[in-house]
């Protein structure tokens, strides 16, 4: 298990993560989604042992992976950017992974390649960027590692790698209970992959929730109401709803609620509306409205 | 699916094993080249050199005064003299450049944020990951070294060529070498760890290789320009001792000297043979590089990962480094263009323009650009504080450096030298400038002393601090780097060394501009010429008619040309013009025109090609006698007592005494007049024709060489030359103009 115990992590003025505290249970894959410059790459580096904390501490398996190699020799970390020796090839990089890693398995290597189709003798350096991110998924996978720490390992790989990368992640996780902790934009992809995901904005964890309790507990609506609806009205409405996000446009109210479905139709009957109905959101829609909630939507940002 | 997952406990502790073997391998094709290099390289100049002398050493066998033994020394040391040209060369050129390669590729990885996201990932503590690499490196630089050297060593016990004793010198040069190699290596990881990004690494570690030796020589030269009497006191070694570097390359270049000394002495002490580090200096680089390395492996310890594309990694070493390089290029600057102008003003203003300028341009580099600039001008001013601080401290006299004279109480000897003095036309006078008031020896077997004289006697030593006071006041300070347009290198020197009770010693060395109405001067410096230890010193006085070798007279022609005249004297032509020529030197109206005859003198040593100054010199004549070196039967019996004490007994016996020889001048009208009719009634007169081949002057009779024969020129300057200030001929010019000799 991942316990992450008032972390702050500080490069010389700026707090990149500020005091931030949330667990990842094992065996989950845990999306952590955030704006940019969030701190979701210092995280995953902190949980890696590249960073020493500043703040706090993280704790894996009970012991704080910085200079601790027991631990990190259970964690692999693909970055955004992976680093390859000059002029290496995969089996040079595997050759260093095989030296250090103790769980290396030399099987799982060669099974990857022929899943990738990647040639192990050919130079890093002449391969596409896909085709490079997947040599570091490979060397990743076959440390075999109790936590993966993926960081935006979807750029670059076309949609068949993307699946297949899915695909043995999550056997991974089914057969040996591996955590996979996976910071990236691309919601959509998250969205059927993670069980749990934690939002990162300016340093703090916004919130971290199981994915699915997070979907079904917050829903958009549209409403028409005719007359439209007073001021007063409204205020009850957000009262009733924990409402997230709400537009008005003549008749007719747009409302993100964190709420359950039922509820949320519950409330708007008794304003007896013309038209209403009541849509689950994407995790594309959940994060824009988290995110405006505290400040950081398009308005805000073009005024 | 197969796991192959070992046992944790099993690879405990083997992370510094799996780095090293994984280092080895990621640097196998620069370790392989390099390897092969060394290996093969030392061996094959070794061969070549032994194979290349054969012939001649087998000949020299024949030789008249070579034995086979001292034959197979000087073979042995031919050899050894070439494979230290090779390793100053072919060796450390190429060993600083892979290590250089080495360290970029094995340790530049901390420099990319992306590299130390794969590297600080690792289940690798920092210290092995460190160190794994750094003992890879040590041993791929050291092993080959090992390998090449013992291959000589075969090489040269296959052909009998005997090295330097035996097989010690280079087991001993191994071992330096392989210290300097482990120096330097720490030193380039050293800066690699502290710094941010490999630009900045090199250039802090140029600034501080380049900035410390440059530092030492420009506070030394300040410190010699401001003060009068001023004698270095900081060892050769400190130059280098924060660049391994130098070190490593001295340790090929300065070591003659010792060789000879191995070569013929008994070798009992290793110390004493190893080549360009003494027992102080090896000390100092195991300490150094044992500290460097421990602070080298805890500063990686605790430095962030993110520090790499950091330029601001170890602030601290950061200043000091752009200290080091701001003081040492604002001094600098300021001695040279103060030499230019001769002006303090000008002096004051480029150590501000050259410390601010170096360190703007630094900061420059390391901030890339202007950013921080201001933040770092507080820093700057304290560089400034620091050298005005230290110049004012100059310009007040040093701490008390230039007035400071012992008690005669407190002095046990004082070794005094006047080299060359010049300044009035005193017989005192005119004997120092031809170089006498001291022992210059050789004796046993291409030994070389040089001996100040030393009084010991407290009324003798009263006249030198009576004459060290004398010169302390023609500067009272402030004492600035230049004078009125005068520059005090263009004196006279004076050195004194005081003996003191406590063991120490305090030198001093001073370059006077006397003039004659220094007339309080002059008489301190023949009161103590009149000292009877200061006479032992001086072969003059105990020179005999038998003790001169030749005369020789000299003119230069009105078409510029120059001619000369040798003779050697008969018993009774010798006691004939050393008589006279004393007889005029002890009389009252001696009087030595100094700027005039040393004006000749200098003309004939510094031979113009231009012929600018000679030009001027058309129609004058020259007069010199020379003398024969004094052998230790030749002097008396308190100067053979003397060399007893100073060399002990064997090698006393072997002494011989140079003797200066001696330009007389105009006022010895006698003795020139002799010396004249000598040499153009008896003397052989040479000089070259238009086609630059030997001819007979007219009317002179002369055995000019026959071809193949030894060139008269050469006998002449093998004979004549003396010291510097008193070469009669050593080249001649030909009726078109052109230099000969």
């Amino acid at each position: 298990m991942i316990e992450i115990l008032d972390y702050t992590k500080r490069f010389d003025n700026v707090v990149a993560l500020n005091q931030i505290s949330f667990q990842i249970q094992e065996g989950c894959i845990f999306g952590l989604v955030g704006s940019n410059g969030a701190g979701k790459s210092t995280l995953l580096r902190s949980l890696c042992g590249v960073y020493a904390a500043d703040g706090g501490e993280i704790r894996i398996d009970g012991e704080t992976p910085y200079e601790n190699p027991r631990v990190k020799d259970q964690v692999v970390f693909v970055p955004d950017f992976p680093y390859y020796l000059p002029q290496a090839s995969l089996r040079t990089m595997a050759d260093l992974y095989r030296r250090v890693y103790s769980g290396w398995s030399k099987d799982e290597f060669q099974r990857l390649c022929s899943l990738f189709g990647l040639n192990q003798k050919m130079k890093l350096h002449n391969m596409s960027k896909g085709m490079q991110r997947q040599a570091a998924l490979i060397c990743a996978l076959a440390a075999q590692p109790k936590y993966l720490l993926l960081d935006e390992v979807f750029d670059g790989l076309d949609p068949v790698m993307r699946q297949l990368l899915k695909r043995i992640v999550s056997d991974q996780v089914a057969e040996r209970n591996m955590t996979v902790v996976i910071a990236s934009h691309n919601l959509r992809e998250l969205e059927d992959f993670c069980d749990h995901v934690g939002l990162i904005h300016q340093g703090g964890v916004v919130f971290e929730q199981e994915l699915d309790t997070l979907k079904l507990g917050i829903h958009k609506a549209q409403a028409v109401f005719q007359p439209p609806l007073e001021q007063q009205q409204l205020q009850w409405l957000r009262e009733q709803l924990n409402i997230v996000k709400l537009d008005t446009s003549g008749s007719m109210i747009s409302l993100v609620a964190r709420k359950d479905e039922e509820t949320v139709e519950q409330v708007l009957s008794e304003l007896h509306p013309v038209f209403s109905e009541t849509l689950p959101l994407s995790l594309e829609e959940v994060f824009i409205s988290e995110m405006e909630a505290v400040g950081y939507d398009l308005d805000k940002i073009l005024s | 699916m197969t796991s192959t997952r070992s046992s944790r406990d099993e690879r405990k502790n083997g992370a510094f094993r799996r780095v090293f073997w994984w280092q080895l391998r990621n640097n196998r094709v620069f370790s392989v080249f390099f390897g092969l290099w060394t290996i093969l390289s030392m061996p094959i100049v070794t061969l070549s050199t032994i194979l290349g002398n054969q012939a001649y050493y087998t000949d020299m066998t024949n030789w008249e005064g070579y034995t086979a033994e001292s034959v197979a020394q000087l073979y042995g040391q031919t050899v050894y003299y070439n494979l230290l040209a090779f390793l100053r060369t072919g060796v450390f050129l190429v060993l600083m450049l892979y290590l250089v390669v080495y360290c970029c590729n094995s340790f530049g990885y901390m420099h990319t944020r992306r590299s130390v996201d794969l590297f600080h990932a690792l289940p690798v503590r920092r210290r092995p990951l460190l160190l794994g690499g750094y003992v890879v490196g040590l041993l791929t630089s050291i092993v080959p070294l090992a390998i090449g050297f013992g291959l000589c060593q075969v090489v040269c016990r296959a052909y009998n060529v005997p090295l330097p004793n035996a097989a010690l010198s280079l087991w001993a040069l191994f071992g330096c070498c392989a210290l300097m190699t482990f120096a330097c290596l720490t030193f380039m990881l050293f800066f690699l760890v502290t710094a941010g990004t490999l630009l900045d690494a090199a250039v802090s570690l140029t600034a501080t290789a380049v900035g410390w030796p440059l530092l030492w020589d420009v506070l030394n030269a300040t410190m010699n320009q401001f003060l009068p009497g001023y004698v270095s006191v900081i060892p050769d070694a400190f130059y280098t001792a924060l660049c391994p570097f130098g070190a490593f390359y001295q340790l090929f270049s300065t070591n003659y000297t010792i060789l000879t000394g191995m070569y013929y002495a008994d070798g009992s002490s290793i110390t004493a043979d190893l080549p360009g580090l003494g027992i102080w200096s090896i000390l100092w680089w195991v300490l150094f590089t044992v500290a460097l390395l421990l602070v080298t492996v805890w500063y990686y310890g605790r430095r962030k990962s993110e520090h790499a594309e950091n330029s601001f990694c170890a602030p601290v070493l950061r200043g000091a480094v752009r200290f080091l390089l701001s003081v040492a290029v604002g001094l600098g600057l300021a001695d040279i263009l103060g030499d230019m102008t001769n002006s303090n003003q000008v002096y004051f203003i480029s150590v501000l323009v050259g410390s601010l300028g170096t360190y703007t341009i630094i900061q420059l580099i390391w901030a890339r650009g202007f950013r921080k600039f201001w933040r770092a001008v507080p820093a700057y001013l304290l560089t400034l504080v620091a050298c005005v601080g230290f110049l004012y401290c100059l310009y007040t006299g040093g701490l008390g450096y230039v007035t400071r004279i012992p008690d005669l109480d407190n002095v046990v000897s004082v070794s005094f030298s006047l080299p060359d003095m010049a300044g009035d036309t005193s017989k005192e006078c005119y004997l120092a400038a031809h170089g006498v008031g001291a022992l210059d020896v050789t004796y046993g077997d291409y030994n070389w002393g040089y001996f100040n004289v030393e009084f010991t006697d407290a009324a003798e030593q009263s006249t030198v601090l009576a004459l060290h006071q004398a010169v302390l006041e023609k500067y009272p300070g402030p004492y600035l780097p230049y004078g009125d347009g005068v520059s005090q290198y263009s004196t006279v020197p004076i050195e004194v060394t005081y003996t003191l009770a406590n063991g120490s010693t305090l030198k001093r060395a001073y370059y006077v501009p006397l003039y004659e109405d220094d007339e309080n001067i002059f008489s301190c410096i023949a009161a103590v010429q009149k000292c009877d230890t200061y006479q032992l010193y001086d072969t003059f006085y105990s020179m005999k008619a038998d003790d001169l070798n030749g005369v020789y007279v000299s003119q230069y022609t009105s078409e510029y040309d120059y001619d000369a005249s040798n003779y050697e004297l008969t018993d009774e032509q010798k006691e004939q013009v050393w008589s006279t020529f004393l007889e005029e030197l002890n009389s009252a109206d001696f009087s030595y025109d100094e700027g005039r005859d040393e004006y000749i003198i200098e003309t004939d040593s510094e031979y113009d090609e231009d012929y600018e100054e000679l030009e001027s010199l058309a129609g004058e004549r020259s007069y010199y006698i020379s003398m024969n070196d004094l052998k230790y039967a030749d002097l008396n019996a308190e100067q053979q007592a003397l060399l007893v004490r100073l060399l002990g007994e064997a090698d006393a016996a072997t002494a011989e005494v140079y003797s200066y020889g001696f330009s007389v001048p105009e006022c010895c009208v006698k003795t020139r007049a002799l010396m004249e009719e000598l040499t153009e009634a008896n003397g052989e007169y040479y000089w070259y024709d238009e086609d630059g081949e030997y001819a007979a002057a007219a009317g002179v009779e002369s055995d000019l060489p026959a071809e193949g024969e030894t060139d008269p020129a050469d006998s002449v300057a093998a004979d004549a030359s003396t010291d510097e200030g008193d070469v009669v001929v050593t080249a001649f010019d030909t009726a078109d103009g052109s230099a000969v000799g």
